[in-house]
């Protein structure tokens, strides 16, 4: 007699992996605002990690004190499953690969890291990743120039 | 016969060997959390902060103050001599300004204190010359002084020579100096309105 257990599939769904670009121009005058939609296809509980490769929008050079390169900004997940929603929020800086005190759902994704959907999620319209900030008000400076960062986002089956 | 039988069997044996293993490999196969494979999606954001300067805090565009030198002439009806010490000590002539440029400019115009309606000439004066100076502060300390006489042209952009010091300190300072009328032995024409400007313009460069 032969046995076997079929494991179910998560990943995101066909066409829907979070893609794109936002641009906005003067940023530190009027901030940022942007979605990002997303669907997963996850038969199961999934988690959901994002790792930024700046701790914020950057432009390059060296600027003496009282000026800074590094604009911070804020990112926050709604993923939508059959039966529950997930929610968090944290500051850019903390979903870097070294923060000290890391987002909790600062990728990569593991079965035990990022954020925990307990409900199956197949192509639920409403899940997204978004990006804002208000006008900038730091004591520092931002200095003139293009600015950039990469989000990346990762999705799994949770244990 | 009976060999070919043997065969069969041997060859059913081995059959059935390979079978179970094929079934013990789908088993494993099927078993494998093929859930827990991560998959991936990038989002990039952009954006731009333009060359501008402020005023702080706030984002202001303009700085500035009025200094109410009350009385100009002497009792002898000669340009008093402490004007600029009446001046220099009024509030308000600094200021904080920071740009988002590393090579700001500056430019500097002084306008000389006139009499609203009385004329001059024959050995009185209805105008008072001076000299705006500016001190600025950036982040590898003092720059200039910046000066225009009100006697001359106004001032042409000049680079300032650094990033604005931006430390919570004021880092613009107006004074002026060398009040002098036509002559020194000029009277001041009577005129309840006497009214100068220094117009200082910092901008983000190049």
């Amino acid at each position: 007699m032969v046995t076997a257990s079929v494991g179910g599939h998560c990943g995101f769904a066909t066409g829907s992996a979070p893609s794109g670009t936002y641009t906005q121009p003067d940023f530190d005058v009027v901030g940022l605002n942007h979605d990002f939609s997303f669907a997963l296809d996850c038969t199961g509980p999934s988690r959901v990690a994002v790792v930024s490769a700046n701790g914020g929008l950057l432009t390059g050079g060296s600027v003496p004190t009282g000026y800074t390169t590094l604009a911070p900004y804020t990112v926050a997940l709604n993923v939508v499953g059959s039966t529950a929603t997930a929610t968090g929020s944290c500051a850019v800086s903390t979903l870097t690969a070294t923060a000290g005190a890391p987002c909790t759902f600062r990728g990569p994704v593991s079965q035990s890291q990022g954020l925990l959907l307990n409900s199956t999620s197949v192509n639920q319209p409403g899940t997204y990743l978004r990006v804002s900030a208000p006008a900038y008000s730091g004591p520092s400076m931002l200095v003139s120039g293009s600015y950039s960062d990469t989000l990346t986002v990762t999705v799994s089956a949770a244990s | 016969m009976l060999a070919n039988g043997s065969n069969f069997e041997r060859d059913s044996t081995v059959k059935k060997f390979m079978l179970m293993a094929l079934g013990a490999g789908s088993m494993i196969a099927l078993a494998a959390p093929a859930a827990a494979q991560n998959v991936t999606g990038t989002v990039n954001i952009t954006g731009s902060v333009a060359g501008k300067c402020l005023v702080v805090p706030g984002s202001g565009s303009t700085f500035g103050t009025t200094v109410a030198l009350g009385e100009l002439a002497d009792a002898t009806g000669k340009l008093r001599t402490n004007i600029a010490t009446d001046f220099n000590a009024a509030a308000g002539l600094t200021a904080r300004v920071v740009c988002t440029t590393a090579a700001p400019t500056i430019s500097v115009d002084a306008d000389a204190i006139t009499a609203a309606t009385a004329t001059g000439g024959g050995g009185y004066d209805n105008s008072i010359d001076f000299t705006a100076s500016v001190a600025v502060t950036t982040t590898a300390g003092p720059a200039g002084p910046f000066t225009n006489d009100s006697s001359a042209a106004a001032g042409a952009d000049t680079l300032i020579g650094g990033r604005l010091a931006n430390n919570g300190s004021d880092n613009i300072a107006i004074s002026a100096s060398n009040f002098r009328t036509n002559t020194a032995n000029d009277l001041l024409a009577a005129d309840p309105t006497y009214t100068g400007k220094i117009t200082v313009v910092i901008k983000p460069g190049a």
